[in-house]
């Protein structure tokens, strides 16, 4: 008896399932074979498609391809099959060949398929940055984190902002076309839209900046928007603030205070800024160099709403001169890096530096040295 | 398997070299690949494309419903002028980059990924990617948001997740391991010698006065050219403001191309185009005259200020390329359907007669004396966009 089942691995990452005839009497193979079917031809015996209803409208079959295997015909996708998706296959002998093969008992065998769907855990959001409650005017950027990945290309029509009378901000995120994901597709960078930001674009001049000091806003995210496995997030998101007055001085490292730590111990260096900073910028631009000049390996701490930074050494703290470098591409929350300000006076004779170096003399400790 | 290849992570942008080389943005590796197709393509006639609900049959190709389905990018390939379109079939885990080649003929045909002969060079990322911690994950990423190929150089620019920069890179082709890769970080002028960093959404590159320049649409909308002579390595360039796209405008693709009009005469052009409004075509002598002109860095206003232009009844192209002299092709959103249609618009023309029912396609309509020219140019519209 005719029959098509599913078979090959399961492999979870790139294996394909594919789709096996079995049951053909040895004068049907045999005839197969010698037929030696073109692609075309093939699809017309042995489609597979998207979907489980036999639909009139015209369908494109699924691409991949045949073979014929000891007794089996197998139908291998190029691509893998999709949790969730629905599947038809139709094996039908009569498009190819005719009486006396294709008699009353071999009938137009169609078989729908539904790979199982994956189990998960709703998806939520878990954090967004920066952190803090009070936020200036010309804030640049906000980064959205979830639990796990969520789809992509829908984004802004799920994040808003709301006023405090309740109503929703139009034209207030900068659409960049392509999103902005980090490789584990679960934190999403969100801009402001710089032209209303900016001063002197057309945008700034119609509109006005969408944050306005002295005003409370909310950050929503709703639950429409569906993770990779097609689910709604858990439950909407909210983050309240309001809006202090622009900060447009560029971040000078003389106002850090740095605080060493002791030597053979791997108690943190910290800094503290004077104002919040970009989160993802102080995770990456900021490396501790050892005497030698070698990496220090260690784990980075951000704290009190993105005002403190902290490195804790893998391995204690030596006697030398260690080194910060910082990055000038480090920014604050509001665009402005080491470099330069956000918006600033052109001089073309400025020096352009790549890199800020502090120094960091570890003497030994007397208490524990001796 | 090799249609599932590791070669490519994803896809954000495709473009073609010279000789059938097509170049594919991969952001996630943060790579560029060139694929070599000389052994798939034999110069054939282009024929207008009216290939409706594309986007449904790539799906139904690729073994997925629509929904499991993004198209990327389209490029037509400048000698065969057949249509690549870039997508991503599935989401996170699941999710493989395909490119599909559509024929005259409407087949969709993907690419078998893994079996064509290929090169490939990493971007530096913007930082560090080497920076050691305990958390090794790279957290900040780099998206190509365009590439376009220029006298024997891919020109790629691309937008941080984290810094709010531009980068533009050169790079040499065929691929080197030595730095022929170039990073430059462009202002553009606000006004009174204000300067800002940006990103580049959108770039094509030509000849203004037989000087090559980079003509880039910025996310905040300004509209800036950049001498090429001054894109060298770590160089800061300013560029120079010839325009100002203003409110509600977000440049989706710039194209350039020649173009013959209905007597014969060839003009050189480029189209800007945007995602929610009609398209600016540019005759690239305006552009020149603007490049002439002080740049925008007075200006302080409400308007959109542009170089010359006329707005064309583009709307809805989700992506475009320039398909032969007297065609572009096109992605574009159906309104009512909200399918993709892969069509060709006619250069000169830039409408379908399709879109429209008028007073001409009625039964008993009568061509007069004084129609004579229109029922011409309506046949050839009839015929190309498939209906005799």
């Amino acid at each position: 008896m005719l029959k098509i089942n599913l078979g090959g691995s399961f492999d979870e990452l790139k294996g394909a399932q594919n789709f096996v005839v079995e049951g053909l009497s040895d004068p049907d193979l045999e005839k197969l074979k010698t037929l030696n079917l073109t692609q075309q031809e093939w699809q017309t015996l042995f489609p597979i498609y998207v979907g489980h209803i036999e639909l009139s409208i015209k369908r494109a079959p699924v691409a991949g391809t045949y073979s014929i295997q000891e007794s089996s015909v197998i139908f291998l996708p190029h691509y893998p099959l999709l949790p969730g998706q629905y599947y038809q296959a139709i094996f039908d002998f009569s498009k190819i060949v005719s009486a006396p093969y294709n008699t009353k008992n071999i009938p137009r065998f169609a078989i729908s398929f539904q790979i199982p769907k994956r189990q998960s855990l709703p998806t939520t959001v878990t954090q967004v940055y920066p952190s803090a409650d009070i936020l200036p005017e010309n804030l640049l950027r906000f980064y959205i984190y979830f639990s796990s990945p969520m789809r992509e290309g829908v984004a802004l029509n799920h994040i808003h902002l709301m006023d405090d009378k309740g109503d929703f901000l139009e034209n207030v995120f900068l659409d960049t076309v392509e999103e902005l994901w980090d490789p584990t597709m679960t934190c999403l960078t969100v801009f402001l839209d710089p032209a209303r930001v900016k001063t002197g674009l057309t945008m700034h001049n119609q509109l006005g900046r969408a944050l306005v000091a002295g005003n409370s806003y909310c950050l929503v995210i709703d639950k429409d928007w569906h993770d990779v496995n097609g689910a709604s997030l858990l439950s909407p998101f909210e983050k309240k603030f309001s809006i202090s007055k622009a900060k447009t001085a560029p971040p000078n490292i003389n106002d850090w205070a740095i605080i060493s730590p002791t030597v053979k111990t791997k108690l943190p260096i910290s800094i503290k800024f004077t104002s919040s900073f970009d989160r993802i910028l102080l995770m990456t631009c900021i490396k501790v160099l050892k005497p030698n000049g070698e990496l220090c390996i260690g784990r980075i701490d951000i704290t009190h709403h993105e005002t403190q930074w902290h490195f804790i050494p893998k391995e204690e703290w030596e006697v030398g001169s260690y080194k910060l470098e910082i990055s000038s591409k480090l920014e604050d929350i509001t665009g402005n890096n080491l470099q330069s300000p956000f918006e600033k006076r052109s001089d073309p004779n400025k020096q352009q530096v790549k890199n800020y170096h502090l120094s960091l003399l570890l003497e030994p400790d007397p208490v524990i040295s001796n | 398997m090799s249609y599932v290849s590791s070669k490519l992570l994803s896809i954000s942008v495709i473009t073609f070299g010279s000789e059938d080389i097509l170049f594919v943005g991969d952001s996630k590796a943060g790579n560029i690949v060139a694929f070599d197709l000389s052994k798939f393509s034999s110069e054939i006639e282009s024929i207008p494309f009216n290939f409706y609900d594309v986007d449904q049959k790539i799906a139904e190709v690729l073994g997925v419903t629509l929904d499991q389905l993004s198209i990327k990018d389209l490029a037509i390939h400048p000698k065969t002028k057949e249509a690549y379109i870039a997508v991503h079939r599935g989401h996170g885990s699941d999710m493989v980059p395909v490119i599909v080649k559509i024929n005259y003929q409407g087949d969709i045909l993907p690419l078998n990924i893994g079996e064509i002969p290929s090169t490939q060079l990493s971007i530096p990322n913007l930082v560090d990617s080497d920076f050691e911690c305990w958390n090794k994950v790279p957290i900040r990423t780099l998206t190509i948001t365009d590439m376009k190929f220029w006298n024997d150089e891919l020109f790629v620019c691309g937008l941080s997740n984290a810094d709010f920069s531009s980068t533009l890179y050169r790079i040499s082709y065929p691929f080197t391991n030595t730095l022929s890769i170039n990073s430059i970080e462009i202002y553009h002028a606000v006004h009174d010698m204000l300067e800002t960093r940006a990103p580049i959404r959108a770039m094509t590159i030509l000849n203004i006065n037989n000087e090559p320049y980079v003509l880039a649409a910025y996310l905040c909308t300004p509209l800036v050219t950049i001498p090429v002579a001054q894109l060298k390595n770590g160089a800061h360039v300013r560029g120079k403001t010839i325009g100002e796209l203003g409110f509600g405008n977000v440049p989706l693709d710039i194209i350039h191309f020649h173009s013959q009009d209905l007597q014969g005469n060839s003009k050189e052009q480029v189209l800007i185009t945007h995602k929610t409004r009609g398209a600016m075509l540019f005759d690239v002598k305006a552009i020149a005259e603007s490049n002439e002109k002080e740049g925008l860095n007075s200006f302080v206003g409400f308007n959109v200020v542009a170089p010359q232009h006329m707005a064309v009844p583009l709307a809805g192209l989700v992506h475009v390329d320039n398909q032969d002299e007297l065609h572009l092709a096109a992605l574009r959103r159906d309104m009512e359907t909200g399918r993709l249609n892969l069509i060709s618009f006619r250069k000169g023309i830039y409408f379908r007669l399709s879109d429209f029912v008028s007073e001409f396609m009625l039964p008993g309509f009568e061509y007069l004396e004084q129609h004579k020219h229109a029922q011409a140019f309506q046949n050839m519209l009839r015929k190309e966009e498939g209906f005799v």
